[in-house]
């Protein structure tokens, strides 16, 4: 009766921890994924001092408006390309693309707008973290051969009115609008996009020199969230006086995830001890109801190496199965709760990492059954049959 | 012949709370395969506590005890583990079967853990539960046995294998005479064959006639009775 609720205990036991850990495990995957969207990117620049060399940002001709910016308001230097090599052989770095932030004062009715360089030879780290076919609410993306066409922010297409097959004047020139984008938050953006090379050629129409192998940003993605912040410095570093910000506020989101992290970490102690005393408490008893059992196994010849064994073997059985039905609850149970709160778990995690998960729980609780039979197992070895027989 | 089991010089003594008391001294005799001995004695003279030394079970605090000429006080307890469970066979008054084990699991219990396959372990305990006349009750549990049924399992347990000294605690103590006959046909022959030896510990309920020899324990001193 005993060894049923040492099973019903690891059931139980193991059953919240497969449920607790899959969830966890879930939940982490989960903000792994939300805040790598944006989270694991930021912008790399140098920001520029109104009493350096005026070279430095290309000599504006209209400095008072326009010029290489960041995000809000931030004038910044021109940057070497070159510089993307070194930026890209820094491990947290996956990948990093130059982007040409540059304000425009419209000369027809004077407004302000900003205009982002796309660059097709990096466009895996520019479709993340810039503009992708994905952000396109109508229209087209850029393609293969194409040139003096825009993209247009949709924010920047209402106030103006702009559609596709409109045109923007930037400088003296008439650029189609071949598609309109969404708004919303991305690493970079800017109100119209345009190829590097058309870009290039509206904005040294502004400047005082022509622009060289130059960017004023770069997009940078680190390799995930917790890389990012070492990643940050590292650039930083690179660009010497350079400055790296992300969009989101990283050092609390990290935070967040390192909760979450010890908040896992803290179940699992807690509840892997409060297993092992209870399998330990439970061991315990049923060695002392069977004191009789022990002793006559020792009259009839029993070693104490085999009746230690025996223990062992006994508290690994009920291991054994309790964590295998309470596995098997646990995973039930998580797969009722994750479907019943409409979470999407995707095909790989079902099938290799939750089965891993639950692999590595029901080895911890074999190795927990071992541990709570070591005590039990020796006193019993050690049981006198003569004095146990004589008080019968 | 050299016998089967000497005992020479025997002591036993406990010390509770900073005295010694005696159980017995310089207990000595010496017992032939083929011979019964019967030790009787006033109940807590200390017969079960001289069964206990003989098997192995307990530490003596003096003497010798020899087995087929190999003094065995000083085995450790592995040793006289595996000489228990090797050539003594133990039969207790109340049984000491195991509750949750089937009879034939009771018997099997005592080929365990030496080396010997599963089915050969079933093999020989349903032969001997088969030959004690259990034929029909190998799977029953000790609580749905009739007392005899009971004795007879622990008997069978006691002879599966082959042992070659027998010790028996009070093996009629608990059972009506009709019962005890049966328990003795069943051991004497293989005293009786000269196959074993066999002591028997008894306050007075066991047949003396049955015995080869009778000694008797009083006041922690062994003596030899006239039958």
């Amino acid at each position: 009766m005993r060894s049923f609720g040492a099973v019903g205990g690891y059931l139980l036991a193991c059953a919240f921890i497969v449920a607790i850990v899959l969830m966890l495990q879930f939940d982490l995957q989960s903000k792994h994924a939300t805040v790598n969207l944006m989270g694991a990117r930021f912008l790399a620049y140098q920001p520029f001092v109104r009493t350096a060399d005026p070279d430095a940002v290309g000599r504006p001709l209209d400095p008072v408006n326009e010029g290489f910016f960041t995000e809000p308001t931030i004038a910044t230097r021109l940057l070497p390309k070159s510089l993307l090599e070194q930026i890209a052989a820094i491990p947290e770095v996956r990948a990093v693309a130059p982007f040409l932030l540059y304000r425009f004062k419209q000369g027809e009715n004077g407004h302000i707008f900003s205009v982002g360089a796309y660059d097709t030879k990096n466009q895996d780290a520019a479709r993340r973290a810039l503009v992708s076919p994905a952000d396109l609410i109508s229209g087209a993306f850029f393609r293969a051969g194409d040139s003096n066409v825009v993209l247009v922010d949709k924010s920047y297409a209402d106030l103006w009115d702009l559609k596709v097959g409109s045109v923007v004047v930037i400088g003296d020139m008439l650029y189609p609008v071949i598609g309109i984008t969404a708004s919303h938050a991305r690493t970079a953006r800017a109100d119209v996009y345009m190829l590097w090379p058309d870009a290039v050629t509206a904005i040294n129409k502004r400047l005082g020199r022509p622009l060289a192998d130059e960017a004023n940003i770069f997009l940078v993605e680190a390799n995930g969230i917790e890389a990012a912040p070492v990643a940050m410095k590292k650039v930083e570093a690179v660009l010497q006086q350079g400055h790296a910000n992300p969009v989101v506020c990283m050092p609390p989101v990290v935070k967040f995830m390192g909760l979450s992290h010890d908040t896992l970490r803290l179940v699992l102690a807690i509840v892997a001890v409060l297993t092992v005393l209870f399998a330990m408490n439970s061991q315990w008893s049923t060695v002392s109801e069977r004191r009789h059992e022990i002793a006559i196994l020792k009259a009839i010849g029993w070693k104490d190496a085999s009746i230690f064994l025996q223990i062992i073997a006994e508290s690994l059985l009920v291991a054994l199965l309790g964590s295998a039905l309470g596995a098997l609850a646990g995973y039930v149970g998580f797969l009722a709760i994750s479907t019943s709160m409409g979470a999407r778990v995707s095909l790989a995690y079902y099938v290799i990492r939750a089965p891993l998960t639950i692999l590595a729980i029901m080895l911890a609780a074999l190795l927990t059954g071992i541990l709570a039979g070591l005590l039990p197992a020796s006193r019993a070895a050690r049981t006198s049959p003569a004095e146990v027989l004589r008080t019968l | 012949m050299e016998p089967l089991l000497r005992v020479e010089k025997l002591s036993k003594s406990y010390h509770t709370r900073g005295h010694e008391i005696k159980v017995f001294t310089d207990v000595s005799f010496a017992v032939n395969t083929g011979e019964l001995l019967l030790v009787t004695g006033r109940s807590g003279v200390g017969k079960s506590t001289l069964l206990g030394l003989l098997s192995g079970l307990d530490r003596a605090s003096g003497g010798s005890i020899f087995f087929q000429e190999k003094e065995v006080t000083g085995l450790s307890l592995a040793e006289l583990a595996e000489l228990r469970a090797s050539s003594i066979g133990m039969i207790f008054q109340n049984f000491n079967l195991i509750p949750g084990w089937t009879a034939r699991e009771n018997v099997e219990a005592v080929l365990m853990h030496r080396g010997i396959s599963a089915a050969e372990r079933q093999k020989r305990a349903v032969e001997i539960l088969r030959e004690l006349g259990l034929a029909d009750r190998l799977e029953n549990l000790p609580a749905e046995l009739s007392v005899g049924q009971q004795q007879r399992v622990a008997i069978a347990r006691t002879l599966v294998n082959d042992p070659v000294l027998i010790l028996a605690d009070e093996p009629t103590g608990d059972v009506d005479p009709e019962t005890a006959g049966e328990i003795i046909e069943l051991l004497l022959p293989r005293v009786k064959s000269g196959r074993a030896a066999m002591i028997v510990a008894s306050h007075g309920l066991f047949d003396v006639k049955l015995a080869t020899r009778v000694v008797c324990l009083k006041d922690g001193i062994l003596s030899e009775t006239a039958q």
